[in-house]
């Protein structure tokens, strides 16, 4: 086995078909996102249609993407895929091909915590990107904020109690009536609304909280949700819903940047370490950045990846591969998807 | 691909549509070991172990495979999905063809034949009283499907055409038994009725001109039913 292995990762934990092909530097050689459009008619994520898909496209999104690498199959030394969280039907479809191809080329395989694979995404792009640092991970089904000391060690400091940020995103967009995925869709009908105009509640932040308190980094995103839709059905009933539906979203973004960056800026504080790396489907959020940036001023610096590699893609879960391979784990022939994997090296707690 | 199920050839056989998986090698129709997965809901982390547990009880290498057949369904979507992928991806990683044989005609296949002819009504079941479905003519010079494969309820089954003989196997039929019996018709108890890795291989055997997959890039299983999202929104 080389020393510098050519890498290729496997992502189908939801509704993109990713497959990426990283040299023994970890550089991209090749890298397809096929993101599926059988969704978009139900408002959401169908969990039976995405594996339907993946099972179609995993061949000609993997041979694309060898293609672009200009690497043969039988020349990829290490093959790493998602095996959770995610949805366990689109999760089984790149676990199975993946042990497949590995096990018929003689290859090592590595699953990978997507999540984790989400905190490698900008090193792809960014050599600096790496720890100590902040991670804010934020997707439809993921709110975490944990301190990462090194590649591997991660202490995990706050959660969501309830939605995922992406996934209110989502949900207070069909309540606009706009199209999925609605992070985009929200962001860019905000920028034609006043965010002050209906001040939403910015659950569990509150003046006077300490470290001490339980909720003190941890996000709760359904409160905030339930407002929007009380008060989308009060302007409804006033016949305002056309005239107000920009405002509703620009109070409704304002509200979660608000606490998400609220909650990191006071991880930042506790720990000292003025390195933010932002990650998820959320990532992409134009204001989200803007304001860690500007909350973390000149001697901090925030990480996120490029809008591509904010998506859920194969390159970052090759990387997370490459590492964990590197730290001598490799995974058996037994290897299976949950949708509940733990994520590695993650403990509780500030210390 | 042009490629034909040959004598001489060594394939590799999978089916995990059902609640057993089923692998077998074989040296053209002769079955040189089998692996069952008799763990309900572990298709997916024992198939592989189990394909490669049997190559090695053939004594054959993976690179050595010819082909592989694989059932495609109908049965549980996600049991389904579990050897299509998997056969997918030795197809791609060895490039060699895939033949996908209905899970159906396999497990009406699924004794050796030594009994002669039979008209083989094959039930899975698909919950409540929902039921994947077909019929065909069995015997040692081929299959014949008389009704082909698709998704309905028992009652449906039993108000259509069923042919004259027609014997009804599979977990749909023992499931529903007493109803089968009450309306006049045999049923046959496991192991009849299962779509084994050695009834594909047994397929092959019988129709070795079968073709395989043309683009098995795209290929996917016969599912037989759309998504309760898809169905819901077509309603």
């Amino acid at each position: 086995m080389p020393t510098r292995p050519v890498v290729l990762g496997v992502e189908t934990s939801c509704d993109e078909t990713s497959v990426a092909v990283l040299d023994g530097d970890n550089r991209i050689l090749g890298h397809v996102i096929l993101s599926q459009d059988e969704h978009k008619v139900f408002g959401g994520v169908v969990p039976e249609l995405a594996a339907r898909a993946h099972l179609q496209k995993i061949d000609a999104v993997a041979r694309e993407a060898l293609a672009e690498a200009r690497v043969g199959m039988d020349e990829i030394d290490l093959f790493g895929v998602t095996a959770g969280p995610g949805l366990i039907g689109a999760l089984l479809v790149g676990v199975c091909w993946s042990k497949a191809v590995a096990y018929a080329l003689g290859r090592p395989l590595v699953a990978v915590h997507h999540m984790e694979a989400h905190l490698f995404g900008p090193s792809l792009e960014d050599a600096e990107a790496h720890p100590p640092f902040i991670g804010l991970l934020v997707s439809g089904g993921h709110t975490l904020l944990l301190h990462a000391r090194e590649w591997g060690h991660y202490r995990l400091l706050g959660r969501t109690r309830d939605d995922a940020a992406g996934e209110a995103f989502d949900k207070v967009a069909k309540l606009l009536g706009l199209a999925y995925p609605g992070g985009p869709e929200i962001e860019r009908l905000a920028r034609e609304g006043d965010p002050t105009r209906h001040r939403l509640p910015r659950p569990m932040l509150r003046g006077g909280q300490s470290p001490a308190d339980a909720d003190y980094y941890d996000f709760s995103f359904s409160g905030l949700k339930t407002a929007v839709v009380e008060l989308t059905r009060r302007v409804e009933g006033e016949g305002a819903l056309g005239v107000e539906r920009a405002h509703i979203a620009a109070g409704f973004q304002a509200a979660a940047v608000d606490v998400l960056a609220s909650k990191t800026m006071r991880a930042v504080e506790e720990t000292g370490c003025e390195r933010v790396l932002l990650g998820g489907g959320v990532s992409a959020n134009g204001p989200l950045r803007d304001e860690l940036r500007r909350r973390l001023g000149r001697h901090g610096r925030l990480f996120h990846a490029s809008p591509r590699l904010s998506l859920d893609n194969g390159a970052m879960v090759a990387r997370t591969a490459r590492f964990r391979y590197d730290v001598g784990q490799t995974s058996p022939p037994e290897t299976t998807a949950a949708p509940d994997l733990p994520f590695p090296g993650l403990v509780n707690g500030m210390s | 691909m042009g490629a034909s199920f040959a004598a001489d050839g060594h394939y590799l056989a999978l089916d995990t549509s059902g609640g057993v998986g089923y692998v077998a090698v074989s040296s053209g129709p002769q079955v040189l070991a089998r692996t069952h997965l008799d763990q309900k809901g572990q298709h997916a982390s024992r198939l592989m172990p189990a394909v490669a547990a049997t190559l090695e009880e053939a004594r054959l290498e993976v690179g050595r495979l010819d082909g592989i057949v694989v059932g495609d369904g109908p049965g549980s979507f996600t049991g389904v999905r579990v050897a299509a992928a998997t056969a997918k991806g030795m197809v791609a990683a060895l490039d060699i063809p895939l033949w996908a044989v209905s899970s159906l005609a396999a497990a009406a296949l699924s004794d050796d034949g030594s009994g002669g002819p039979a008209v083989r009504y094959v039930l899975f079941d698909a919950r409540v009283d929902r039921v994947y479905a077909a019929c065909y003519g069995v015997g040692s010079i081929g299959v014949e499907t008389l009704v082909p494969p698709h998704a309905s309820t028992l009652r449906d089954v039993l108000a259509g055409s069923v042919p004259a003989g027609a014997e009804f196997v599979g977990d749909g039929a023992e499931r529903h038994r007493r109803a089968i019996e009450d309306a006049g018709y045999p049923v046959r108890a496991r192991p009849h009725g299962e779509p084994t890795a050695d009834a594909l291989i047994r397929f092959m055997a019988l129709h070795p001109d079968t073709p395989a997959v043309s683009s098995p890039d795209t290929w996917e299983p016969r599912y037989l039913r759309v998504a309760n999202a898809e169905r819901e929104w077509i309603a």
